[in-house]
């Protein structure tokens, strides 16, 4: 078991095959070595870290709103492992057809946690937070990007491009319109 | 307010970006990013990582692509670019406007690719000959099925792969 502080002075008593999905951690640990030492973590809220570790039934990820997606055809060894530090880094940039539902019962964070999430991933180095699911429309199948205008409504941005720039984007596109 | 998101540090929402880009889909990603808002085109134009997927071209597109295409690989600079082409039978057929920019960019390419099992104009062959191809490591010139007799020869220092049928 390692130990974690957080910047909140809380601390987590963690399996230690767990946390080495950290890449950060797991540098801490091959550097340090066995000890004791709690390893500090002066990026990370108790709050974050908690999202972080927290119990699923499988392998998923977060999604832009916050829920945590299922891989449902994916067989469920531990149902102890959290969820996001389960999927490797290499699958981090596999397109994400095998997402067939969405799990009602995942938790939902409003999008200041799930920033902190991600700010935390980034800081951990857990790629597989950062990964294309973050942008794609999890209600379609094929899983496609969204179109702009929802990633706008989603995140609260404002279309600032005045209607000259839209029309020279719009034009700059057309080369690419069949591909 | 200020949205949320605008408090992710530009490198992350770079990082989540290129994470994001999937190689079958990059040029349909990479704008829909650049689309959104003038935040998200800033980035995107600032990070070369985003235009450097691999890039197939159709050199004999009659339909005027050459500015959209400068464009987009003046924004994958000074990084190299793995470039592919659809299949070039005869030079007359190239647009060159669209070569002209692929010649520009061609000291940069990591690749050249042409479809193997596919005849390739000799004479574009030697176009890009011309070039120095500092950066390319991999090169198929297909099938050159065709002769004048004289030599053909690359500047390639550091090409690691290359196949051709003569």
């Amino acid at each position: 078991m390692v130990l974690l502080v957080t910047s909140d002075n809380e601390q987590f008593q963690t399996e230690k095959d767990i946390v080495e999905r950290s890449v950060l951690i797991k540098n801490m640990l091959e550097d340090v070595g066995e000890s004791d030492q709690p390893i500090p973590l002066p990026n990370v809220s108790s709050s974050v870290l908690k999202k972080v570790t927290q119990p699923s039934t499988g392998p998923t990820e977060i999604d832009v709103r916050g829920r945590y997606l299922s891989t449902a055809s994916t067989t469920v060894e531990s149902p102890s492992r959290p969820p996001i530090l389960e999927q490797s880094q290499d699958e981090t940039r596999k397109r994400t057809t095998d997402i067939s539902e969405w799990d009602q019962k995942f938790i939902t964070v409003d999008q200041e946690m799930l920033f902190e999430i991600i700010l935390a991933a980034n800081y951990l180095d857990i790629k597989s937070l950062l990964c294309r699911r973050w942008l794609q429309d999890g209600s379609q199948h094929d899983q496609g990007a969204r179109p702009p205008e929802e990633i706008r409504k989603l995140f609260n941005i404002v279309n600032d491009f005045t209607p000259e720039e839209e029309a020279q984007i719009k034009k700059e596109n057309e080369w690419a319109e069949d591909r | 307010m200020v949205s949320p998101i605008r408090t992710l540090p530009v490198e992350l929402l770079a990082k989540i970006f290129e994470l994001f880009i999937d190689d079958n889909t990059h040029i349909r990603d990479v704008y829909l990013i650049s689309r959104v808002c003038s935040h998200w085109r800033q980035i995107a134009h600032s990070t070369p990582q985003l235009w450097t997927r691999p890039l197939t071209v159709d050199l004999c597109k009659e339909k005027d692509i050459a500015d959209g295409l400068k464009a987009w690989l003046a924004r994958s600079t000074p990084l190299p670019l793995p470039i592919s082409f659809m299949p070039v039978t005869q030079a007359g057929h190239v647009n060159p406007a669209i070569l002209d920019e692929v010649l520009t960019v061609a000291p940069r390419s990591s690749s050249l690719l042409f479809p193997p099992m596919y005849d390739t104009s000799l004479p574009l062959v030697r176009r890009l000959a011309q070039r120095s191809l500092d950066s390319l490591e991999e090169m198929d010139l297909g099938i050159i099925d065709e002769t004048d007799n004289l030599p053909l020869a690359f500047i390639v220092p550091r090409l690691r792969n290359s196949a051709s049928s003569i």
